[in-house]
């Protein structure tokens, strides 16, 4: 569904991703670790389309086509979705107006008949429920006076109403009670389905004990210094990033898991 | 640059059309002499220039010959051709056309008086006395003229203790003429103490030739406990300029709420003044200003604090696109012995081109110690990161900028108290929107 290879990306002159390869089949979730400033959010905000960054090497395939070619939002009418680190907030823009205008913009572009407001109601409503998003947000303007739960499981609402087949979430963990973790990964598992793959950038080994991935990658210095399984995840979380950093793994351009 | 515009030739031939104005007239005296105050005081200011800090950023001479010849408009001459004024669920509709209120021939609620101001002077004189020019200070040169040369406007007023439900509509038009002139439209307004009072101020002239100026000038009296909506639009299609100077004056807990919107016009300025009096009193003041093409679009206001334990809450915002400019220029003043005055004022202004320009000058002067007042102005483009999430959700780029613009706008035009107006008033932005960027793509 997704290869990368060799990617390399910079901000200015600066350079942020040294040779990322990865690839990500059809119903598998990969996770991300890796210290602050290693490049995780650079990946995903590359992946995404966001500008002011350079891609300087490599290319990132996805169903056969160059996404890097594509706009953001050809991007996530393809199906890729970005899940927020911080989610941006929209005074005045609601979330039902912005996510039947999303949701219609990718039906078209899957050739399926736009839903009227009445349809879309409907299944946002559905989709609320059935993610834990009260439905009060629902109505509200874009993250607007929500708290740092509600918004993240506002972007989890959105991706279960956008129906993506590759989700990235960036730090969809970060700045969550124990609770809200609960509540955003219960959500997470219900996304998982044979045809989406997930991709879940993340700091700690907390979300992975609540989501199983397939494959744990981490990231040093902008390239993968390490794959393999979730055992992974809790190596890193007994010893840390700092063996990695100073060790030898680091060189390799290319891990496969 | 505007040197040859600065005041004397054309001054002295809006002097001479003064002249004229007071011959013609058989007024109290008490109007003749503050019509004198008003000559005097025009003279003094002279048209404005941009050397004059009220119009540093308007250069109106460069929008309008100010040399022009006033039209004579006799208002008796006007006849009525077709429903001038009616009663319907719109309320009470007046018309003022070249600043002459065409004959009202409709049943008023309770309570409320609605006459010609010639009208009204020549039978009850003593209600126009405490406020008929006198509300207005005559900053500008312009509004000094219309005190000077006026003929005629509406009178409007709520009896004491009498709540008005029916909205009263002024509706300011110009008839077509091939040459360019000046017309004074002037209205008084008083909401008699305990009173409530809704007006609706709509300027949107399609008939007036280029350089056509409408110079208008409402005076608003807000007596002990009354209550005063003022919603004003300003939705030119001609390529007239459009000038006007709201001046108000609240008395003991009267409140003054203001709603004022400049959506399309060639130039257009309003000037707000409200002094708020006595103790108690409040006002709030929200605007929307939206300029494209090359036109320009300058709001002025001005709150008094002068007595005790007033609150002032005001916002506007602009949207500047094209090689429009716009300016914000609000003043609010606590004079000593103001305590507990409450005032907070904003100007928040979205510049959508690099050629757009903005003026924001948010500006306060406090004489008084106990006070609680804020201030701020904003000038930005459109958010990256907003733009961003959206397009990140499959909106396209140009919708995602709409919404976006859309969503500054509505957040101001949520408070217009006319929901029927509020809804016009997005329809005439997002079609305009639509205009230029069909004209862009």
């Amino acid at each position: 569904m997704l290869v990368i290879e060799n990617l390399c990306a910079s901000i200015g002159d600066k350079p942020i991703l040294n040779g990322v390869s990865l690839t990500v089949n059809p119903g598998e979730v990969h996770a991300i670790m890796g210290p602050n400033g290693s490049g995780k959010s650079t990946l995903a905000a590359v992946l995404a389309g966001r500008d002011g960054y350079t891609v300087t090497e490599g290319r990132a395939i996805f169903d056969g086509e160059n996404l890097l070619a594509l706009a953001p939002e050809e991007r996530a009418r393809r199906g890729v979705f970005l899940g927020f680190q911080y989610p941006v907030e929209l005074p005045g823009v609601s979330n039902l107006y912005f996510l039947k205008a999303a949701l219609n913009a990718i039906r078209t572009h899957r050739g399926m008949t736009e839903l009227d407001a009445m349809d879309f109601y409907d299944l946002a409503k559905d989709k609320a429920r059935w993610i834990g998003l009260d439905e009060s947000l629902v109505q509200r303007p874009v993250n607007v006076g929500f708290s740092g739960g509600e918004k993240k499981r506002n972007e989890i609402f959105q991706m279960a109403l956008l129906e993506p087949r590759l989700g990235i979430l960036d730090e969809i963990d970060s700045g969550l009670d124990i609770d809200a973790l609960r509540a955003v990964a219960d959500g997470i598992n219900r996304l998982r389905a044979p045809t989406r793959s997930l991709v879940l950038i993340t700091h700690y080994e907390r979300l992975l004990s609540l989501v199983v991935p397939d494959v744990v990658h981490v990231m040093v210095a902008g390239r993968f210094a390490r794959s393999g399984g979730p055992e992974l995840a809790e190596l890193l979380e007994r010893e840390g990033y700092a063996e990695l950093s100073a060790g030898g793994h680091v060189g390799s351009n290319e891990v496969r898991p | 640059m505007t040197a040859e515009l600065s005041g004397n030739v054309s001054g002295s031939t809006w002097v001479r059309h003064l002249d004229r104005r007071q011959l013609a007239s058989s007024e109290p005296p008490w109007l003749l002499e503050r019509r004198q105050q008003a000559r005097e005081a025009f003279e003094r200011r002279g048209l404005p220039t941009t050397a004059q800090e009220r119009w540093r950023f308007s250069p109106v001479a460069k929008y309008a010959d100010l040399g022009i010849d006033q039209v004579e408009v006799d208002a008796g001459a006007l006849t009525s051709d077709g429903p001038l004024a009616r009663e319907g669920s719109a309320g009470v509709v007046l018309r003022l056309v070249d600043g002459a209120p065409v004959p009202l021939e409709a049943k008023l609620p309770s309570g409320l008086r609605v006459l010609s101001l010639r009208r009204a002077l020549t039978e009850i004189p003593q209600l126009l006395e405490p406020h008929l020019l006198r509300l207005d200070a005559w900053r500008d040169g312009f509004s000094a003229a219309n005190a000077a040369s006026f003929v005629d406007g509406w009178f409007i007023m709520a009896d004491p203790g009498k709540v008005i439900d029916s909205l009263v509509t002024i509706q300011i038009d110009d008839r077509p003429f091939r040459e360019a002139r000046i017309s004074m439209p002037r209205v008084l307004v008083v909401a008699s103490p305990a009173s409530r009072l809704r007006i609706l101020e709509r300027r949107q002239g399609a008939n007036a030739p280029a350089g056509q100026i409408c110079n208008s000038v409402m005076e608003m009296a807000i007596g002990a406990g009354a209550e005063l909506e003022h919603t004003r639009l300003v939705a030119r299609r001609d390529a007239a300029i459009d000038i006007g100077v709201t001046a108000v004056e609240v008395a003991q807990r009267g409140r003054y709420h203001s709603f004022s919107a400049s959506l399309s016009g060639r130039f257009v300025r309003h000037a707000l003044e409200v002094t708020l009096a006595e103790r108690d009193a409040q006002c709030t003041l929200d605007g929307l200003y939206a300029v494209g093409g090359s036109d320009l679009t300058d709001h002025h206001t001005l709150v008094i604090h002068s007595s005790e334990n007033g609150t002032t809450r005001e916002a506007y915002r602009g949207l500047i696109d094209e090689k429009g400019q716009a300016v914000f220029d609000g003043t609010i003043v606590v004079k000593a012995g103001a305590q507990r005055t409450q005032a907070h004022q904003e100007n928040r202004n979205l510049v959508l081109s690099p050629q757009a320009v903005i003026h924001a000058k948010p500006h306060l002067e406090i004489d008084a110690d106990d006070v609680l007042c804020s201030h701020g102005a904003t000038v930005g483009s459109i958010d990256a990161n907003q733009l961003f999430y959206l397009r990140s959700r499959g909106l396209d780029q140009q919708l995602a900028r709409e919404l976006l613009i859309r969503a500054f706008a509505d957040e101001i035009l949520e408070r217009c108290p006319i929901a029927g107006l509020r809804e016009e008033m997005k329809l005439q932005l997002s079609g305009r929107r639509s205009d230029s960027l069909g004209g862009k793509s």
